[in-house]
């Protein structure tokens, strides 16, 4: 076992859909949606990807956990290379990574109850026996704070509500103990009374558990009350990566001040004061330019962001900003 | 109140099921004033979408008026009859959704369906296109003299959106009731679709907006007065700073609290526990007793009504009536 290797290691990864599959097809058109991201996340910590629809997040977030295969690039875990796994060794990584889905009603099957998909991940892989992880289940829904859990052991995802079936996803996911959760946006389609709760249940469970979160949202502010580093990213890049504070203190990329800027916060005397300035529309997923993505709405954009590719670049210690003029 | 655009009294809305009957709306009084805007806000299933297609009619077939009045410029628009009414709709009245597919046929050219509704409105007029132009540049859609030859899905939903608010004011609306505008956008798009709002409404004199969102953000930075709807009823009415300064029944408390501690940093994470009820079957009493951390035995009781708490109101047994 290699100490020094961080839980997860993301390097160069690619994934490029290519456009009219056909046989026949001569077009080498591809939607870039991930486009050379790299990444690494210790174990206990969660690490935010902010970013708008369509920029590649759950596409990166279903390569991390090894569900979809990059077109590019690598994905290390634990210091091994997730895609080279086999047999036996796949199947263990299943236990130590998970995912919760976007869309809480893709991720529960509407035939399966609460005591089904809480007891197959020990049936599955042979864990315990049927009383056994009926008791694991039972124990799963407290921690999810899905209590008395036998109002809900038999009940079908459409009996509950949505902030019910996102507690059951989550009481899934953590089931067999797993080292790394990535969860896609898993508060988004909840009420706000409802968000909050989630979250800090998110919260408990990792400093009890001591597992670290891959979170994916659209919403920087949210991703700021777990998040202990953030990631941006914007058509297929990583456009700047910091720890919370400092991002929300010193964010460097145009982007990320449009995000910040952008955002209703729930206070008039700050939301009445804010000022945007981001203009135009985005470029086509579909070969995006080889200069900055993100010119088309820079309102401080430069002759040279026409030209070239910014890269990743550490303007202050641990501050990675992908812009020729960081702000 | 004789300066209110709209003035909506005890409007009752049901839904009516094979055999049960959803109580959307229920007793709900509103009015927006002129150059007002106006915030409804609520969690999802409170019943803010059917009061928006209440207050124009633009109902499914199971759904009716039970009771109440809609007044507006001197009409009763909950009991006006159909040809009446679709004079006001998009003409005095227009609404912006938050799908803009609902409302843009896909198969018709943007110029087509903005023309429509203009002379829908005004009759054939010789400078047609130039309004349709004219309206398209109102709202910042660049090139739109391109634009009127794009289909619906050559366009973003940002700018669809535009599209969408194109038409509601093609028709010089005095009120514009939009229902989540902004909800399937992302953020820097929503900001420049609030941005565009807020323009719109200090440009146009007299233009009010009636806006529903379930955002708090959004509300503190769009809104001059809000009403909060919990369960098909109206339970706080304040204006914005009052709101958020002293919010004064518990939902609107729990609500912001749990906003903040979302927004800023350093706040104990806080949600509300339980789920907005079923409004075929909904709590007696208060409607938010079951969830209510101050629940007293009288709120599970007997239904509190708005009173006047300060320059707010609400509906909730905490505050003694005069
Ligand atoms: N199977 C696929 N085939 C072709 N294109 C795809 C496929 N999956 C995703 N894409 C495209 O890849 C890009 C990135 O999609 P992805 O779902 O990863 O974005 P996202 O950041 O998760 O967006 P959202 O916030 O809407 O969930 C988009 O342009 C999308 O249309
Ligand atoms: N056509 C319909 N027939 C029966 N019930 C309906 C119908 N449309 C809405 N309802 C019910 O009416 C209630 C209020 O719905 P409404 O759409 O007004 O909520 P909302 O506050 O707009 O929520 P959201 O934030 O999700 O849009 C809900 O319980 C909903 O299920
Ligand atoms: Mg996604
Ligand atoms: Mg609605």
């Amino acid at each position: 076992m290699r100490i020094l290797a961080p839980l997860l290691e993301v390097r160069a990864v690619k994934k490029y859909y290519p456009l009219g599959r056909g046989l026949l097809s001569i077009s080498k058109r591809a939607v870039h949606a991930v486009d050379g991201v790299s990444l690494r996340l210790e174990t206990g910590t969660t690490l935010g990807l902010v970013g708008e629809s369509g920029s590649g997040k759950t596409t990166l977030g279903r390569i991390i956990v090894g569900l979809i295969h990059p077109t590019e690039g690598s994905v290390m875990f634990e210091g091994q290379e997730i895609f080279s796994l086999r047999g036996k060794e796949q199947f263990s990584l299943r236990t130590k990574m998970q995912i919760i889905f976007q869309n809480p009603e893709a991720s529960l099957n509407p035939r399966k109850t609460v005591r089904h998909v809480l007891t197959q991940p020990f049936l599955l892989h042979r864990l315990a026996t049927r009383s056994e992880a009926d008791e694991r289940a039972y124990h799963l829904l407290e921690q999810v704070k899905l209590t008395p859990p036998e109002l809900y052991l038999d009940r079908y995802p459409h009996q509950l509500s949505g902030g019910q079936k996102q507690r059951v996803a989550i009481a899934r996911a953590i089931a067999l103990g797993p080292k790394l959760v990535v969860a896609d946006e898993p508060v988004s389609s909840l009420d706000m009374s409802v968000k909050a709760s989630v979250l800090k249940l998110m919260n408990e469970i990792q400093s009890n558990l001591g597992l670290s979160y891959f979170l994916i949202s659209h919403d920087l502010y949210m991703t700021r009350s777990i998040s202990k580093i953030v990631a941006v990213m914007y058509a297929g890049r990583i456009v700047e990566l910091a720890e919370t504070d400092e991002l929300f203190r010193h964010p460097a990329h145009p982007y990320t001040q449009a995000l910040l800027a952008s955002t209703p916060v729930p206070d008039p005397a700050i939301a009445r004061g804010v000022s945007r300035n981001v203009i135009g529309e985005p470029f086509s997923p579909i070969d995006p330019p080889d200069y900055c993505r993100f010119s088309s709405r820079c309102p401080y954009k430069q002759d040279k962001c026409l030209q070239r590719s910014p890269q990743l670049e550490e303007i202050r210690k641990d501050h990675w900003v992908e812009c020729f003029f960081p702000l | 109140m004789s300066d209110s655009l709209l003035d909506v009294r005890n409007l009752r809305m049901y839904f009516y099921g094979s055999s049960q009957v959803v109580r959307a709306v229920d007793d709900v009084s509103l009015s927006v004033r002129e150059g007002e805007v106006v915030g409804i806000v609520g969690e999802s299933g409170s019943g803010k979408t059917a009061t928006a297609l209440s207050l124009i009619r633009l109902l499914p077939p199971n759904a009716r008026i039970v009771s109440g009045e809609i007044l507006h410029k001197g009409k009763n628009l909950a009991s006006l009859e159909e040809t009446e009414l679709r004079k006001i709709r998009g003409a005095e009245i227009s609404m912006v959704f938050q799908d803009p597919m609902t409302f843009l046929d896909p198969l018709m050219k943007i110029g087509d369906q903005i023309s429509e509704s203009i002379s829908l409105h005004q009759g054939k007029t010789s400078d047609l296109k130039v309004k349709v132009v004219d309206s398209l540049r109102a709202v910042s859609i660049p090139s739109p003299e391109k634009v009127l030859d794009y289909y619906p899905h050559q366009l973003s939903g940002g700018m669809k959106q535009r599209v969408l608010i194109a038409i509601a004011l093609s028709c010089e609306p005095s009120l514009i009731i939009a229902d989540e505008p902004t909800t399937a956008l992302d953020v820097t798009v929503q900001g420049q679709i609030l941005e565009l709002l807020k323009t719109l409404v200090r440009k146009r004199r007299g233009l009010s907006l009636l806006l529903i969102t379930h955002d708090l953000g959004v509300v503190a930075e769009m809104c001059d007065r809000v009403y909060v709807m919990y369960a098909g009823k109206i339970v706080e009415e304040a204006d914005v700073s009052s709101l958020f300064k002293e919010p004064k029944h518990p939902y609107t408390q729990a609500l912001l609290t749990a906003a903040n501690s979302i927004y800023f940093v350093g706040r104990e994470m806080v949600g509300i526990e339980g789920v907005v009820p079923d409004l075929t079957n909904p709590p007696s009493g208060c409607r938010f007793h079951p969830r209510c951390q101050y629940a007293m035995p009288i709120c599970s009781e007997k239904e509190p009504i708005l009173i006047d708490i300060g320059t707010s109101r609400a509906a909730c047994w905490l505050y003694p009536k005069k």
